[in-house]
């Protein structure tokens, strides 16, 4: 409800010179720039992968464990953030794991997105009782501490990769369906939308084509906060023994079996962890930036 | 927020406050519908340590017959006395990964579980973890007075924590408890006895169903522990919560559930006091956070000390680590036939080809090293000092040989099919040996699809289910040190999970578990194991090593199972 | 208003049971808590005994009615993994978790309100992004590997703190300190934006022009009008911080509600899980309560009067 308020109808202020005003506040926004570049970096790193990874990152070689960075003392010039507990190299499996990164963080929030949209848009349209109906389902799901859930269904449909991912999208969708809703609330009554009503266009052609393109705007900034979310949500999965499992590499599986090495292999758990809270935090920096650019009071002046 | 309506400016504080009580109220009311009392919070302790004064029956004249216990309960039933005189006295912490769920020995079978239970009860003969042979405890002789019968002289003047006299109606009660009672877990495991009886107050007859060489180690198996009689049988009757209440060195005093258990010293100990007036189990499941308690010494004692922080525990000022082996063998199960939930199951394991190749495909050097030295290669579960161990396969690489793995499989009816491996994250090091044999058994031409699970997952979707396909992965222990257990699994009936079939087996098995004359039994087993490693039904890795950290304060001769009894221990 | 909160309580209790709903389903249909009551060696045989004694051999459909019919009444049933009543399990484990909460909750406004002031009145500065950047890091970090940092940092090298379990209050601040660094980037840069709006209001802009001290602008003004979004924002986090506790109380062997329902859910104690659920729901739901009634004290113009 409070996001409802910060980023409410943000298009329909919208100065003439759009271009102009997103540039203007980026720049003065000096944050959301290092946050735009962080995403970039961590979206390239994943593309690129298998170009710039130096080494298999599934190539176990236990006669090469625990080695250090080769800039550290005691490091092997072969593996620039060392070698894991099997002597895989770090920075080759850091580079993959930012393709599940990706892959969990998009698609997870892709899933809250559609189904919290959906149920957002129905729940605000049709009003009455289904949207009562709708509306306790958002209260509970918004009482119950999602890791709870998300664990729970983790045991439940087994911890795969596509598992994860659904499970992530599954207990994320709330927030998407409450601002939604609050939006259409609130676009439902504007001249427009009558208009259309009355000119005879069904419901869910006002929906779709009068409805959602008012409220992309804020879906776009809580979708970029999300990703944070989820992302952390995986490597905390992980540490309660509920991650995804090998072979698949993710930040969150290093972390989480690095944590035991941290005072003997610091290297083990400290670059996945940077590179998850880096990632967590680029999103949440672009998030930010993208909800002062596109709510009109923050951007006056 | 819809709800929110800025038409007033009136503003009710009154109203506010009121619904503030109200709505407390509701909570509070909610909160407590599971019948706690709410205006206790915090969890409450029940110190029940011996008093001299709290004696339900004359210790100075044992009743030739067994007490009446529904005359006595009224009275008799020993009420929770003052705390423990020692309060504040030496206090050793030790640091669990998890405590029990339940403080009744026969209904905790986890090996954590029975080291807390068995720092409260006493067995009737106590087990030496370093050669297997039998101590007497609680009975003073044993004695197999024919082939189903085992008579056996019970000490005198030991005492329970509330005063109540150990005797053979103590045996009887707590044997006939668990047999009473099917949904105890250890139920399956204490029906060889049919019927136990005293002969008279220090004398007890065991019958077995039939003739049992495992007699003295089924005897001392998990619940064994002594409990109180009248106490026990008043709180059965009653409904009330069960209280533990053994002759052991400490006596229970507080239970924070996944928080600590408290146990105080028994001043009356057969064997004499303990040196540790206080003695409290702490459960720290996260292992570094586990290691960090030790090193700033805010624990004495903690088990699970990862090898990478041996050398950060050692160089620490007053901490030490001891290694010991656990009776765990980590091991491969290959399906050989559709059984249990797989019936229509039709893997390449089924051709004992491809099973060879997959044990010629594993080198145990590797995966030793892979795990820290962690563990000791075998090719058998029957470790030493268990009855039937041989140097054939205890301490053996086995042979490693993926050239002739890869010919094997190139002879056998294995066409490139994927072989399903499951296994869970139970045990250190688990994943990462996985992962290895997996990349291990690619390269000798396999196609593995590893599912890693947790170990909840993996019991309920593979284990007990029977689901297993081509391999699992699992580390099973031999707390009884018997041989029986290990084999178990290749019984007649008993093949779900492997489905492998060897009549030589099956018969060596059936008269191994009736066998009284120990060195026939041995060589018996000895031919099983021969057997599973001629057909590779199971591919054994190694004995698994353990170890734990321990403060100097500390002076605790140590099992070398890490049986976590501290009744002889010191503090300083 | 006491019907107001009459009925939002009433309203919450279809939610439960839709929640309990997909507990069972999740738990029980999904899940099979007799593979965590037998042992390895257990036959099919023994298994079945087990499972009857549970009254897991029951259908479903009955279970799930037998087991809302008890809910209905309060009795929640008992826990197979330490065979007692549920309820009672958690309830006892409320108090550490609060505890925990609420001096998170402490630490966390302690953090924020500050950073959030300064990062409003030095907009763009330096400071600011100094500030923004390693105050937003907090929530970035996975609050299990911040909490062993915090441990092997005042735990072991410095052995200022205790490391786990209870005791004195010592034994709360790396705990609390974790939690509530994880919540207070949020409360920071929602403080630091509404008072940036704040301050360009007429108002705020009339008071300066008055010659009100800048202090006394800053605090009664300004801060008072931007608590609202503040307060709403820290009912919502309430969920966050519960579910930020399972992993700090299990990092740090505290004795909380949160690894209570985490290991209950591990081993499928579908009570214990339930119950554990329903509590912490009525806590959001309270706390949720209590933001909506501190409208009325934070803004005068707000009332429930009427609904």
């Amino acid at each position: 409800m409070s996001t409802t308020e910060v980023v409410s109808n943000p298009l329909k202020m919208r100065p003439r010179s759009a271009r102009q005003a997103w540039a203007r506040s980026l720049q003065r926004n000096s944050v959301g720039v290092i946050g735009l570049a962080i995403v970039t970096a961590v979206l390239v790193m994943a593309v690129t992968a298998p170009l710039i990874a130096p080494h298999d990152p599934a190539k176990l070689n236990v006669r090469a464990r625990l080695l250090a960075p080769s800039w550290a003392t005691r490091g092997d010039s072969k593996y620039l953030l060392g070698t894991d507990q099997l002597g895989r190299d770090v920075l080759s499996r850091l580079i993959f794991g930012s393709r599940v990164s990706v892959i969990v963080g998009g698609l997870g929030v892709a899933i809250s997105v559609v189904v919290g949209v959906t149920i957002g848009l129905v729940s605000g349209y049709m009003g009455g009782r289904i949207d009562n109906i709708l509306s306790r389902a958002v209260d509970t799901f918004m009482a119950i501490p999602f890791i709870i859930l998300a664990l729970a269904a983790v045991g439940f449909l087994g911890p795969s990769l596509i598992n994860l991912i659904i499970v992530l999208g599954l207990t994320g969708w709330v927030t998407f369906a409450r601002v939604v809703r609050g939006e259409v609330l609130s676009v439902k009554r504007l001249e427009y939308v009558i208009a259309a009503r009355t000119i005879g266009q069904t419901g869910w052609r006002i929906a779709l084509f009068h409805v959602l393109p008012n409220v992309a705007a804020s879906i776009i900034v809580l979708a970029t906060l999300q990703i944070a979310t989820v992302i952390i949500a995986e490597s905390s999965l992980s540490f309660l023994g509920m991650g995804v499992q090998p072979p698949t590499i993710t930040w969150g599986v290093m972390l989480s079996e690095g944590r035991n090495h941290l005072a003997t292999s610091w290297w083990l758990a400290t670059f996945p962890g940077v590179m998850i809270s880096l990632t967590a935090l680029g999103c949440i920096l672009l998030g930010d930036w993208l909800r002062d650019a596109l709510d009109p009071r923050l951007r006056q002046g | 927020m819809a709800t929110l309506l800025g038409r007033s400016r009136r503003l009710n504080r009154w109203s506010n406050a009121r619904s503030l009580l109200l709505l407390s109220l509701i909570l509070f009311t909610l909160g407590a519908c599971g019948g706690a009392a709410p205006a206790a919070p915090a969890p409450t302790a029940v110190p029940v340590v011996a008093d001299a004064t709290a004696v339900p029956v004359p210790t100075t004249a044992p009743a030739p017959t067994v007490p009446a216990p529904t005359e006595a309960v009224a009275t008799a039933v020993p009420e929770p006395t003052t705390a423990p005189a020692a309060e504040g006295g030496k206090t050793a912490t030790i640091g669990m990964v998890e405590l029990v769920t339940s403080l009744d020995p026969p209904t905790d079978w986890a090996i954590a579980a029975t080291w807390i239970h068995m720092n409260i009860f006493d067995c009737l003969v106590w087990r030496d973890r370093a050669t297997a042979e039998f101590t007497p405890w609680l009975a003073e002789s044993y004695e197999n007075t024919n082939s189903t019968t085992w008579r056996f002289k019970l000490r005198q003047g030991v005492t329970f924590h509330n005063g109540e006299p150990f005797n053979a109606d103590a045996v009887v009660w707590t044997y006939q408890r668990i047999l009473a009672d099917d949904t105890m877990i250890t139920y399956p495991q204490w029906t060889f006895i049919k019927e136990v009886t005293a002969v008279d107050p220090y004398t007890v007859d065991f019958v077995t169903a039939q003739p049992e060489p495992a007699m003295m180690s089924k005897i001392s198996g998990t619940g064994c522990g002594i409990q109180a009689p009248v106490a026990g049988k008043a709180q059965k009757e009653s409904g009330a919560e069960y209280k533990p209440i053994g002759t052991g060195p400490f006596a229970f005093s507080e239970w924070v559930k996944d928080d600590y258990i408290k146990l105080v010293a028994n001043a009356n100990y057969w064997q004499g006091k303990p040196d540790i007036d206080n003695l409290v189990f702490r459960a720290i499941p996260e292992v570094s956070t586990r290691v960090a308690s030790l090193l700033a010494g805010d624990v004495d004692l903690m088990v699970g000390v990862p090898k990478q922080d041996w050398e950060r525990v050692n160089a620490n000022e007053g901490t030490s680590v001891e290694e010991y082996l656990t009776n765990r063998t980590l091991l491969l199960a290959l399906r050989t036939a559709p059984s249990g939930g797989m019936l229509d199951w039709s893997g390449p394991t089924s051709d004992p080809l491809v099973r060879e190749a997959i044990s010629l495909a594993i080198d145990r050097k590797t995966l030793i090293e892979l795990i820290d030295g962690l563990g000791i290669p075998t090719l058998s579960r029957i470790t030493p000092p268990t009855l039937g161990s041989s140097d054939k396969f205890y301490n053996q690489f086995g042979e490693y040989n993926p050239d002739k793995a890869r010919e094997l499989l190139a002879k056998s009816s294995y066409k490139g099919e994927t072989l399903t491996f499951h296994t869970s994250t139970a045990f250190l090091y688990q994943k990462e040996v996985a992962e290895a044999i997996t990349a291990m058994l690619q390269d000798v031409g396999l196609k593995i699809d590893l599912q890693v699970m947790d170990v909840t997952s993996f019991r309920e979707k593979v284990y007990f289910p029977n689901k297993n396909q081509e391999i699992y992965m699992d580390a099973l222990g031999n707390s009884f040190f018997d041989p029986w257990i290990t084999v178990k699994e290749f019984e007649v009936g008993q093949k779900q999970r492997s489905g492998w079939v060897n009549p030589e087996a099956e018969k060596l098995i059936a008269e191994a578990a009736v066998n009284m004359d120990p060195k026939a039994r041995a060589a018996q087993y000895l031919r099983v194991q021969e057997l599973i490693n001629e057909e590779n039904p199971h591919v054994y890795l190694y004995l698994m090593k353990d170890a734990m950290g321990k403060s100097d304060r500390l002076e605790f001769a140590m099992n070398p199972d890490n049986f976590l009894w501290m009744g002889f221990a010191k503090v300083k | 208003m006491s019907r107001y909160i009459t009925t939002r309580i009433v309203l919450l209790i279809p939610s439960l049971f839709g929640l309990s709903l997909i507990l069972f389903i999740l738990m029980r249909v999904g899940g099979d808590p007799v593979a965590n009551l037998v042992r390895p060696e257990a036959s099919p045989e023994e298994i079945a005994t087990v499972r009857a004694a549970y009254g897991f051999d029951r259908p479903l459909h009955e279970q799930y009615l037998t087991s809302i019919g008890r809910i209905m009444v309060g009795d929640f049933g008992d826990s197979v993994r330490f065979r007692s009543p549920a309820m009672p399990l958690v309830v006892e484990r409320l108090p550490a978790t609060l505890q925990l909460s609420v001096v998170a909750i402490m630490i966390a406004l302690l953090l924020a309100i500050p950073i959030g002031l300064i990062s409003a009145l030095y907009q763009n500065s330096a400071l600011d992004v100094t500030l923004t950047l390693s105050s937003t890091l907090g929530r970035a970090m996975p609050n299990f590997w911040l909490g062993i940092m915090l441990i092997l940092l005042f735990g072991v090298q410095l052995r200022w703190l205790p490391i786990s379990g209870t005791g004195d209050w010592s034994n709360l601040v790396l705990p609390a300190t974790t939690l509530g660094i994880g919540i207070a980037p949020t409360l920071t840069r929602l403080l630091r934006s509404s008072m940036i709006e704040v301050l360009r209001r007429e108002y705020v802009v009339t008071a300066r022009a008055k010659g009100l001290k800048e202090r006394v602008v800053v605090l009664r003004h300004a801060l008072r009008n931007s608590l609202i979004p503040f307060v709403t924002i820290l009912g919502l986090q309430v969920a966050w911080l519960l579910g930020g506790a399972v992993i700090v109380e299990e990092v740090f062997a505290w004795p909380g509600m949160g690894r209570l329902i985490y290991r209950s859910v591990q081993v499928r104690d579908l009570a214990v899980v339930q119950a554990g659920v329903f509590i912490f729901a009525l806590i959001v739901m309270v706390a949720n309560l209590l933001v909506d009634l501190s409208y009325a004290l934070l803004d005068p113009r707000i009332s429930y009067r009427d609904k």
